[in-house]
């Protein structure tokens, strides 16, 4: 009996072993992260009395989820290899220019707003993509180039004025609630379960890693290699409408400065969440624990009544360190 | 025992608790070449590395010149006179040959600052010539430009332009065309009798008989045996190597008549390197494809295979008639190729091995979904048929050994059943025991009708496995030899006749 009992045990142990062993090997940096997050929790927990209240905690969630929406589509993105500087002109364009059209009648008309700026959104992604997978040309360059031609026209288009009095109907995606849940964060949810999906469950998301990590080879094995690097600035394209949508409709008014420094925003998490600059190595949870490694340190640095000033500085050291935990975490290994 | 030049005792190296080397010995005597042999994972480069300072052993002594020496990295082992030239190229890709060659000399620049073009291209031009490399490339194209083979043999002799007592080869001969390996061991041989000493780590039996004076050989990181070459032979040291005979290699082929053509390509042309290319294969033949490095065999198939675009002709698969223009289009015909550079090309190094295993199944079939239970199938039945040593999958390819790295890049194409295989340098830098398995393969595929095209500079395997032999010279094929009268000698005359006015 007893030797029964030890051979069944011994024989589960290596099975049960051996899925913690993966699940380590597989989700290394993010496991960390995840410990420094709870332990950033903690301290703030202690240190912070306001911090861990129902209204600071939805106050947290609303700081991060513009970013978060379009840190989606860069980790994506980054995740080929490329990099997309221009989200934040993006955001700026697709808002006015769809505002602008919504406007334009002798009454607001809100779908055609809607509809108008993520058309846009996807519009400026798509040619982002073209110039990058069909065009080759440094994603680098054709993002940076995009980035000035985005912000410039937003400008132009809107005269450097905010839309303002916008009507109730657009602004229902920034402002309204599901019970108690407004929507901006189920959006947020979604969009994230989604991308984590794309990339764990479908081909499009196995090929790409597999360009990110050997874009000849993956052409090489058949895989189409252009449709494959284009989509993922298309995806962000959106995400950066969907974003600027939700943000303008909570602000009441849709600004040309909306989405400013979101670019360095959305790698910073993306980079911290453990995803290699160099593509193929990353993970969607990742990108989600960096977004909120942002927030927590931006939201506790202010409870703390330290100088915003010095945010800038404490989220420096965090992506360095967290670069350094992975090197650290690789060499051992 | 003065006439010991180097004398490694006892050396232990592990990583990550994996032993590498578990206390072997080697040693080099003054004038000699010394052949390390030993499968894949039995320690060799590890050695190699450590014996140049490249790495540093956990245990054991290193003797050199008398002195119990630890080099702690290369620059205090060139200083003792120990170089070392590495499989992975350490050359920069967008500087010139020359700049490269005398990147760190001092004489490479005037007045410590200023380089001095003139004087290092000459320079360049001056070794070339006194090492005896006969169609060399000019100093001034810049390494990117050159082809594989053309920027190892920038890599070797730079390393031999060093005045070093011993020079470390890690597989020196791996991306050589048989042209270069003779112009590099004349070389070797002139060096050795100045009194220069030689490690050559090789898989390759026939360079270890050439070349050698003794042969050192490891299993499993541990010695399994020392030999004087003039006394020893092939099935000694493969005994020695695999731990059991494996029975002539070179033998294994049964030929039969061919089928119907399943490859015809026409009047295929693309830039200098392909030129007016025509040829068939059938089902069931094994065509292979000789020639000097450059000569464009490999830039040949890659056209065929759509990787890069023809210009003008035809190829036509299965019999259906059409221009392929990109991989995918190959695939879809049922052709499959296994690319010359494995890490390059052929492999996501970085990604699960049970991910490379179904790239090309997933690339050619399947919707939208990934379909787990499917994919964990098939990588676990390609693991089995090809005896992949691999005990976790979803550990990343770089953590196998390069023969099982190779076995990965052919099972990948076995998933999705090819009719036609294109195999350029299947068997390089793989061990013995692989190389056997992948000949076998090879011979089973046609035996099953497939139509195979074989590109490999080594030409015994090209002999032994072949029924046709197309040799290139310049871009274009110099040369069709049948299975009978192709022989190494016809080969390498129709390869070189009137030798290239411009290598490229």
């Amino acid at each position: 009996m007893a030797q029964q009992g030890s051979t069944t045990i011994a024989a589960q142990a290596p099975a049960r072993a051996g899925f913690f062993r993966r699940m380590l090997d597989e989700y290394r940096v993010e496991t960390a992260m995840l410990g420094a997050l709870v332990l950033l929790c903690v301290v703030l927990t202690i240190f912070a009395p306001n911090f861990a209240t129902a209204g600071n905690l939805r106050n947290v969630l609303w700081q991060v989820t513009g970013v978060g929406i379009i840190a989606i589509g860069q980790t994506i993105v980054i995740l080929t290899g490329g990099i997309d500087l221009s989200v934040g002109g993006i955001v700026a364009f697709s808002a006015m220019a769809g505002g602008l059209i919504m406007v334009s009648g002798d009454s607001p008309n809100v779908p055609l707003g809607i509809v108008a700026t993520l058309l846009i959104g996807l519009a400026v992604g798509v040619v982002n993509g073209l110039l990058i997978a069909y065009g080759r040309l440094a994603a680098f360059i054709v993002t940076l180039g995009m980035l000035s031609i985005t912000t410039s026209l937003t400008y132009v288009i809107s005269d450097a004025k905010s839309i303002v009095d916008l009507p109730d109907g657009y602004r229902v995606w920034g402002k309204g609630m599901l019970g108690n849940i407004p929507y901006y964060l189920l959006t947020f949810v979604i969009l994230f379960i989604l991308g984590q999906i794309f990339l764990t469950r479908t081909k499009p998301g196995r090929f790409i890693y597999a360009i990110g990590s050997n874009e000849e080879a993956a052409r090489l094995s058949g895989v189409n290699t252009r449709l494959y690097k284009t989509l993922p600035y298309a995806i962000t394209g959106v995400l950066c409408a969907i974003s600027a949508i939700i943000l303008s409709g909570k602000l009441g008014a849709i600004d040309p400065d909306t989405g400013t420094g979101f670019e360095l925003k959305t790698i910073a998490a993306v980079v911290i969440g453990g995803t290699s600059l160099f593509g193929g190595k990353g993970t969607m949870v990742g990108t989600l624990i960096g977004v909120f490694l942002i927030g927590f340190l931006n939201n506790g640095l202010n409870l703390l009544k330290v100088n915003a000033f010095w945010q800038g500085t404490a989220v420096g050291v965090v992506i360095i360190l967290s670069v350094l935990i992975e090197r650290l975490s690789r060499s051992r290994s | 025992m003065g006439d010991v030049l180097l004398r490694a005792s006892g050396i232990t190296k592990s990583y990550g608790g994996i032993h590498a080397l578990r206390g072997v010995d080697f040693e080099v005597r003054p004038g000699e070449v010394h052949a390390l042999m030993g499968e894949n994972g039995a320690g060799k480069s590890t050695l190699a590395k450590i014996l140049a300072g490249v790495q540093t052993a956990d245990a054991g002594t290193i003797e050199w010149d008398g002195r119990q020496v630890a080099f702690k990295d290369t620059r205090e082992a060139v200083a003792a006179g120990v170089t070392i030239v590495l499989q992975e190229l350490s050359l920069i890709p967008d500087l010139s040959v020359a700049e490269n060659i005398f990147l760190t000399q001092p004489q490479a620049y005037r007045g410590g600052w200023w380089l001095n073009r003139p004087s290092i291209r000459k320079e360049t031009l001056k070794l070339f010539d006194r090492f005896g490399w006969d169609v060399p490339v000019d100093p001034d194209r810049k390494i990117s430009d050159l082809t594989v083979a053309e920027q190892q043999m920038v890599e070797i002799l730079r390393a031999l332009s060093l005045d070093a007592r011993l020079f470390i080869l890690d597989e020196p001969t791996a991306t050589l065309s048989p042209h270069e390996v003779e112009v590099l061991f004349t070389l070797i041989r002139r060096l050795r009798a100045q009194g220069a000493s030689f490690v050559l780590v090789t898989h390759r039996l026939d360079e270890v008989f050439a070349l050698s004076d003794r042969i050192t050989v490891y299993r499993d990181g541990a010695n399994s045996g020392q030999f004087v070459t003039s006394g020893t032979n092939q099935q000694e040291l493969i005994r020695a190597m695999v731990g059991r005979d494996l029975g002539d290699m070179f033998q294994i082929r049964e030929r039969r008549e061919p089928g119907e053509v399943m490859l015809s390509v026409r009047n295929l042309q693309r830039g200098r390197q392909v030129r007016d290319i025509s040829f068939e294969v059938r089902a069931g033949e094994v065509v292979g494809i000789a020639g000097l490095v450059g000569a464009g065999r490999t830039e040949v198939i890659r056209t065929v295979f759509g990787a890069d675009k023809a210009e003008s002709g035809e190829v036509v698969m299965r019999g259906r008639a059409g221009l392929i223009s990109s991989p995918s289009q190959a695939i879809d015909e049922g052709t499959a190729l296994v690319p010359e550079d494995r890490k390059g090309q052929g492999l996501l190094i970085e990604q699960p091995i049970a991910q490379n295993l179904v790239m090309a199944d997933l690339a050619a079939h399947g919707g939208f979904w990934l379909n787990a239970r499917r994919d964990a199938q098939t990588a676990s039945r390609l693991i089995e048929e090809f005896q992949v040593k691999a005990p976790r999958p979803w550990k990343p390819a770089s953590s196998l050994s390069g023969g099982n790295q190779q076995k990965i890049v052919l099972a990948k194409w076995m998933a999705i059943n090819p009719e036609i295989l294109i195999l350029d340098e299947p068997t390089r830098g793989i061990d013995i025991g692989t190389k056997f398995e992948i000949y076998k393969l090879i011979n089973n595929l046609a035996a099953e009708g497939k139509a195979i095209l074989l590109v490999s500079s080594e030409l015994p395997e090209i002999l032994a496995l072949t029924d046709r032999v197309l040799v290139m010279r310049n871009g274009a094929i110099a040369a069709e030899l049948p299975h009978g009268v192709a022989t190494e000698e016809a080969i390498l005359a129709a390869a070189a006749q009137e030798p290239a006015a411009m290598v490229g």
